[in-house]
């Protein structure tokens, strides 16, 4: 389970959407699992619930995004590594 | 004119053969030269004897010097000579008193004419040796996979079939670039510092071969001249040679980049093997795309962990949750409520039967009786009755007035 303290929870409640749009995958997942960890805590109030589960949501639809971005990109490069351009060296030439 | 009188006045003293000969050896093989000298000429009259000594004579057109060479000498020399040999041998001139004759004796003999090349050969070497010429630091790494490869040797001959047929094996498409020079002879230096200064300017190659077969030290003279050796040396581009038989070390050989004991090894040196190459670039993409695979599989799982949370996926819950936990907890309310009422029913017909045991009239229900006085107080002793007192009888339904007859006190034992 990720450490963290609830400064932190509350720093990341506190972000607004476009925060989020800016973050790179790494960071987002990160946050994500912090928001889901604090959401499964018991304890956790109900207002403050329903503000883990609005910042989750945006965290998560960001890394599902980074991730189908990333798998498109894969395919394309395993395509190419499996159809290489043939490109044939010099031909043959000899002599001066 | 008189034929009595001498040129030279009579001596005072005549030295005896012996003491001239004595005199003359010593002048001889005092003297700095005569001791330690080179000298040249064709090989007659040679005797080599049982015991291992030689003895000959050399010659030219215009004199001949005896020449003796002991056992213990001729052992260190490589040259085998016979008569009408041009040789040049090494030695001191040392002279025989018994037969009046000077003689070389011998301690080195070479083929005449090598030794000037020799000389040379260490010359160079010498002075380039100690402009650092040789140092490794100096030496260019080959490539990897050259772009091509230059080649400096003669068109013709097994050399360049050779290093064709390798390289061909090896990398077949690999391009070769070969500028045919000679390889011995009259201007065969120069043609060779073209041709290097040639594929140096030469985008295509991106190492060099120079190679000869082998052959005579001067046959490969060639690749023992300064400006073959400057050439290499000056070659912005890595260069292999291949020059002679592995023992013969050239100049060139020793200047290069990396030396080839044959023009095949040069082959081998300067491609790698194709087919190795292709095998191995397949492997190494196998072993990308399988992690690049693996890392998004990683990615994915982990993400998927947390979008499986179920409050993202039902978010209801969240209500839905607690609304369970409420109506859970007035459940537990309500059957707490009913236990704590009939814990204390429980309670209060315990003593409640326990009342009852101890309520007077349970007791005269039971047939004991109370009595009274007239002030209404229970009597429980028999000391302040007398005769003809009036008690009131207490029973379950009434009581009755009744007059004490008789008292009877009960002795300590009787109680």
């Amino acid at each position: 389970m990720p450490q963290y303290t609830a400064k932190e929870v509350a720093k990341i409640v506190a972000m607004s959407k476009e925060d989020i749009e800016k973050l790179d995958y790494e960071t987002a997942m990160s946050k994500l699992e912090i928001v889901v960890d604090a959401l499964e805590q018991e304890g956790t109030s109900l207002e403050y619930g329903l503000q883990l589960y609005a910042v989750g949501t945006l965290l998560s639809k960001k890394c599902s995004a980074a991730l189908d971005a990333a798998e498109e990109k894969m395919l394309q490069l395993l395509g190419t590594i499996q159809n290489p351009s043939e490109q044939p060296f010099d031909p043959e030439k000899e002599g001066r | 004119m008189s034929l009595l009188k001498p040129a030279v006045p009579y001596p005072v003293k005549v030295l005896s053969v012996e003491a001239l000969t004595k005199h003359i050896k010593e002048v001889v093989e005092n003297d700095t030269l005569l001791s330690s000298v080179w000298v040249q000429g064709e090989i007659s009259n040679l005797v080599k004897a049982a015991s291992g000594h030689c003895y000959f004579t050399l010659k030219d057109d215009k004199a001949v010097l005896k020449a003796c060479l002991w056992a213990g000498n001729r052992r260190y020399i490589s040259t085998d000579f016979k008569n009408g040999d041009l040789v040049m041998v090494y030695g001191s001139i040392s002279l025989y008193a018994p037969r009046g004759e000077y003689q070389i004796v011998v301690t080195d003999l070479r083929p005449a004419g090598i030794g000037a090349l020799y000389e040379a050969y260490e010359k160079l070497k010498n002075k380039l040796q100690a402009e650092g010429l040789f140092d490794s630091e100096r030496k260019l790494p080959l490539p990897f996979l050259p772009k091509g490869v230059g080649v400096v040797t003669s068109s013709t001959g097994a050399v360049i079939k050779d290093i064709f047929r390798v390289i061909r094996r090896r990398f077949k498409n690999m391009p070769i670039y070969l500028v045919p020079v000679k390889v011995q002879g009259e201007g065969a230096a120069q043609e060779i510092v073209t041709g290097i200064k040639r594929l140096n300017a030469d985008s295509r190659v991106d190492v060099i071969i120079i190679a000869r077969g082998g052959g005579s030290l001067e046959d490969l003279w060639a690749f023992n001249e300064e400006p073959v050796a400057r050439a290499i040396s000056d070659s912005r581009k890595p260069i292999i040679s291949a020059v002679g038989h592995e023992t013969d070390t050239t100049i060139a050989d020793l200047v290069a980049d990396k030396r080839a004991a044959t023009p095949s090894v040069a082959g081998e040196l300067v491609v790698p093997v194709k087919e190795d190459l292709e095998e191995l670039i397949r492997q190494k993409t196998m072993r990308l795309s399988r992690m690049m695979k693996s890392i998004f599989t990683i990615q994915k799982q982990r993400y998927d962990n947390c979008a499986q949370c179920r409050f993202l996926v039902k978010p209801s819950l969240l209500v839905a949750e607690r609304r369970n936990n409420i109506m859970n907890l007035s459940r537990e309310l309500d059957t707490g409520f009913k236990t704590f009422i009939d814990n204390i029913k429980h309670r209060f017909e315990l003593l409640n039967a326990r009342f009852m045991v101890l309520d007077p009239k349970s007791l005269l229900r039971r047939g004991y009786i109370m009595a009274t006085d007239e002030k209404g107080k229970v009597i429980t002793s028999v000391k302040k009755l007398k005769k003809g007192l009036g008690l009131k009888l207490g029973f379950s339904d009434g009581y009755a007035g009744v007059t004490v007859d008789e008292v009877v006190k009960l002795s300590e034992g009787d109680k």
